[in-house]
């Protein structure tokens, strides 16, 4: 992968932004996808992400992995997105929800992950965050407690909730 | 895959699946995100490259054209004065320094010249823009050779026709530069005391040209308090006017001012962070500093240009309006909370790191007003392209003046100097990672007006003391992502000294 040159990114050289997107923009949509509802509200995630990537580049030190930072603006750009459009479902309703009718199996010859991808968006968006935050993203139980605001218990149960619906979801769709 | 995850290693088995997994966007999101983007620096693709050339193309131009013109006057004037004083060398007689005085009262000719006030006017600037080069004249009578310039004299030129029968026989200007020092520096059209005719029977038999012959007038400045006798002669000095020489001037100016802030207020940025624009606390007093020249290009309009510098520093107050919502997670109880800030020096990205007091529950609509006092140290270089309108009889001239200014940051910088949560539940914290504060890659060069009027009084052929009130402002900016800008406007009081080459 070649690295991007951040200077010019810094100094709003058009290129050199470009360059900075082809590089990062298909992990980081895979990112928004596991996050969002549809490929729609992906897409508008991974705007979003990325004119803060630009605008806070500045605040990269350079120490670090620079995927790593950015990785991180996208997952609090998703997070906000998230409470932006299901704000309910992400602070109270999470203790509410139980695992409801199994949708529809998968099909095809796609990629694992595709398939996954699209189970995850059958999650309800609570149950997707905590998955998403404890599992590919390596966040502890306490900090998903307080990046969205819900007690420790909470995010345990949740997780386990989640776990379980979609180990339904995927079995479902690998044994069909 | 199923043994995978009847083993129950699930959390395993989707981090394999999505380790290296990537997904295309669809094709038109680069264009979406360049869109939001602010405009930054383009200097490095062809089009950068062409619009930095045509502005700087068309900034030459106006200059080239500028200095085009004022050469082309200061051509046309010497072409004019060269051609009178070659008619004025060629229609003087051989005898020429020992022609006989006369004393002769004008006739009507030259009672209309010096009745013709735009003639005279114009016969006195041609004099004027001759006395450089007829100084260098060699064919020019000098001092010690020079006839009297008291007395009236003919110029006869031998084998000529007689005067009466050339109309339009130029008024040979005679040389001040003949004078002594103290001698006249102006003249006034109704000081052509007399000029040299013929006698009914001189007419009939020598050709002659007629000379305008003018009284020196004093250089001398009157004394502030002059005896009773003198008050009515100080009168007519300050009536009469005082002309220039090359019209070239320069001078030093000192414009103290109030300016006074006004701004559109913007809307919250769609899909970005708030916006805000800072009003300064107060009125703020600047001092500009001028060196100003100028070029006379008509006996009563100027063209003034020069270089000002002015250093101002702005305080303002803002209170941004957050939701906890709105902050990013930080770690532990840290968010931090964007926005922009649009002040009179252009947009100012700002993050502020707050951090929640107690655990309790909090929701994402919890309000959370921060108090900001910024301080702006802005420095600015000015240059105006003004035109000037000089009228009025004699030494005393009212001064009208109009056009734009050219600004230019020296230094732009924002500081944040207070930061006051107004819930109790957050603080922002202290130390480095605080705030940031990162001035967006903002214009430098941006244009203004400049009006003002009041008097100028010249002391002597040289020295002009002004005093002009005046009005100067901006025009309407706005910063990179097109939001718009606090302008400012400025009442001041412009004054200063011209020196009149």
């Amino acid at each position: 992968m070649n690295q991007p040159d951040l200077q010019a990114c810094l100094r709003g050289e058009r290129l050199a932004q470009k360059q900075f997107f082809e590089t990062f923009k298909g992990k980081m949509f895979a990112l928004c996808l596991r996050y969002a509802n549809s490929r729609e509200d992906a897409e508008d995630i991974l705007q979003e992400g990325f004119v803060k990537v630009f605008r806070d580049l500045h605040q990269y030190s350079g120490e670090g992995n620079l995927e790593g930072w950015v990785r991180k603006i996208f997952v609090n750009t998703a997070l906000q997105f998230l409470q932006k459009h299901k704000k309910d479902l992400l602070t109270t309703g999470l203790d509410g929800l139980e695992i409801a009718e199994v949708p529809e199996p998968f099909f095809g010859d796609e990629p694992p992950a595709k398939n996954m991808v699209r189970i995850l968006q059958q999650l309800p968006p609570g149950f997707r965050t905590v998955f998403n935050l404890h599992i590919l993203e390596g966040y502890s139980h306490p900090e998903i407690a307080e990046i969205l605001n819900i007690s420790v218990g909470t995010s345990k149960s949740q997780l386990m909730r989640a776990r379980a619906y979609f180990k339904k979801l995927l079995e479902n769709s690998l044994t069909t | 895959m199923e043994k995978d995850i009847h083993k129950d290693h699930l959390d395993d088995y989707v981090r394999k699946s999505f380790g290296e997994y990537e997904e295309s966007p669809s094709s038109g999101m680069w264009d979406r995100i360049e869109s939001e983007l602010p405009a930054g620096d383009q200097e490095k693709t062809p089009i950068g490259y062409w619009r930095v050339f045509r502005f700087r193309w068309r900034m030459a131009a106006a200059i080239l054209l500028l200095i085009s013109g004022l050469v082309a006057e200061h051509l046309y004037y010497e072409h004019k004065l060269r051609t009178l004083s070659t008619q004025t060398v060629q229609n003087r007689p051989s005898g020429f320094n020992e022609m006989p005085e006369r004393v002769e009262t004008a006739t009507s000719e030259s009672a209309r010249i010096a009745g013709d006030s735009s003639h005279s006017a114009e016969t006195i600037g041609k004099m004027d823009k001759t006395a450089d080069a007829r100084r260098e004249s060699t064919v020019l009578p000098q001092p010690d050779n020079a006839p009297s310039l008291s007395a009236p004299q003919v110029v006869q030129a031998p084998g000529k026709e007689p005067a009466t029968s050339i109309p339009d026989a130029p008024v040979a200007a005679v040389a001040p530069e003949v004078l002594p020092e103290t001698a006249a520096v102006a003249v006034l059209p109704n000081q052509v005391s007399e000029m040299a005719v013929p006698t009914s029977a001189e007419t009939a038999t020598k050709p002659f040209v007629p000379i305008a012959v003018f009284e020196p007038v004093s250089r001398s400045v009157q004394p502030l308090f002059a005896p009773l006798p003198t008050i009515a002669s100080d009168i007519r000095a300050i009536i009469r006017p005082v002309k220039s020489a090359s019209g070239w001037y320069v001078g030093l100016h000192a414009t103290p001012r109030i300016t006074f802030d006004y701004s559109r207020m913007p809307g919250r940025m769609q899909g970005g962070r708030p916006s805000y624009v800072s009003r300064q606390k107060q009125a703020v007093f600047v001092t500009d500093y001028w060196l100003r020249a100028g070029k006379t290009i008509h006996p009563h309009l100027s063209l003034e240009s020069g270089i000002g510098y002015s250093a101002m520093t702005r305080s303002a107050a803002l209170t941004p309006q957050f939701r906890f919502g709105d902050g990013i997670h930080g770690g532990g109880h840290l968010r931090r909370f964007h926005y922009d800030l649009n002040t009179y020096g252009g947009a100012t990205d700002i993050t502020l790191a707050m951090e929640r007091v107690d655990s309790d529950p909090i929701s994402d609509d919890e309000p959370l007003s921060v108090q900001i006092t910024t301080t702006e140290q802005v420095q600015l270089l000015r240059v105006p392209l003004l035109a000037a309108l000089r009228f009025g009889p004699g030494r005393l001239k009212g001064v009208v003046k109009g056009g734009l200014v050219a600004h230019f940051f020296l230094k732009n910088e924002l500081e944040i100097e207070t930061r006051a949560s107004q819930n109790s539940r957050f603080q922002p914290i202290q130390g480095s990672g605080a705030y940031t504060v990162q001035r967006e890659k903002n214009r430098r060069l941006f244009p203004g007006y400049w009006l003002s009027g009041g008097l100028e009084f010249r002391l002597s052929r040289h020295i002009g003391l002004a005093a002009e009130s005046s009005f100067s402002g901006d025009f309407a900016r706005t910063n990179p992502n097109g939001r718009p800008l606090p302008a400012q406007y400025s009442l001041g009081l412009n004054v200063g000294a011209n020196y009149y080459f």
